[in-house]
């Protein structure tokens, strides 16, 4: 089972995907993707793991190459955030052109051996502003990222401050 | 009972409109807070308050707690309906300004706390309201 949950900042995403994997079994993994560079990302960390305490995960962190997260088959996972891995992926180290394809194939490979596996992603190209071209590029290839994913996934969930808004769900034998 | 009614969507997606033809609201009826976001305590009062992420900018930009400001609205309106209108700002790149960032967080999660208390939510797009709790 995949399920890829998007949404704006702070719409609820985390809470969603944490509910939804609070009904599961099994091994619970949460792969964090956020590097603790920035004042900013400080506090996201610590009020993520605060959130997440007592719910039974254990935190791998994989900033980049998510093809190669040590999880065990038949678990249940939970990667947050998209956002941050395709920026990892762009920005950390050597320029790579091929990012979206990268993680696109990384994440089916890893998802495909899980009991369920949620990635929760994020909008980033709504604002209407053109920026540089990497940023551009950025907003490309997370929404490339996105629509594959989505297109993989079992059920597909935008977090509309906290109301699921269910995109796509595939019906048995679909 | 009274209705806590909560708007949601894109800037100029036609959030008002929809409130206006739907819950019948007239334009005095209507509490605008002014480009910085300030807006006095009797015009929030009003059945219909929009632009909401602006007050929620200025109570940003003066650290007030977000919870509060959206619990002090909330009571203003206590036996009485309430129709809240909100620009959805979180959907772009995160800014480099941290004022920004914070007032970008910051409607997030007064979208989640209002949502959760309100007894209707409407997402409107191209000038098309989608009920997504009733």
């Amino acid at each position: 089972m995949f399920i890829l949950i998007t949404g704006g900042s702070k719409s609820g995403k985390s809470l969603m995907a944490e509910n939804i994997i609070s009904e599961y079994e099994g091994k619970k993994y949460y792969i964090a993707t956020m590097e603790p560079f920035t004042a900013d990302a400080k506090e996201a960390i610590s009020r993520h793991r605060k959130m997440r305490r007592g719910k039974g995960f254990e935190t791998v962190e994989k900033y980049k190459d998510i093809e190669e997260a040590d999880i065990p088959d038949g678990s249940v996972v939970l990667l947050e955030c998209m956002g941050n891995l395709c920026a990892n992926e762009m920005f950390s180290g050597q320029y790579k052109s091929d990012v979206a394809e990268k993680i696109v194939t990384g994440i089916r490979k890893l998802a495909d051996r899980q009991k369920l596996m949620i990635v929760v992603t994020n909008q980033v190209g709504e604002d209407g502003i053109t920026y540089a071209d990497e940023t551009m590029e950025y907003i490309r290839n997370l929404g490339m990222i996105n629509s594959a994913l989505s297109k993989y996934a079992d059920v597909v969930i935008e977090s509309v401050y906290g109301i699921p808004l269910v995109l796509k769900e595939k019906r048995n034998g679909e | 009972m009274n209705k806590i009614i909560f708007i949601t969507g894109g800037a100029y997606q036609g959030k008002l409109e929809y409130a206006k033809e739907k819950y019948k609201i007239d334009d005095k009826d209507i509490a605008e807070p002014d480009e910085n976001g300030y807006i006095n305590d009797e015009e929030l009062k009003k059945k219909c308050i929009n632009n909401f992420n602006l007050i929620i900018k200025h109570a940003s930009d003066k650290s007030e707690d977000i919870t509060e400001i959206c619990d002090d609205i909330l009571k203003k309106h206590e036996g009485s309906d309430v129709v809240i209108i909100m620009n959805d700002v979180g959907s772009g790149i995160v800014p480099m300004e941290k004022s920004e960032r914070v007032y970008r967080e910051n409607v997030g999660r007064a979208g989640c706390y209002i949502a959760k208390r309100a007894d209707v939510v409407v997402r409107v797009s191209c000038g098309c309201g989608m009920a997504i709790k009733e």
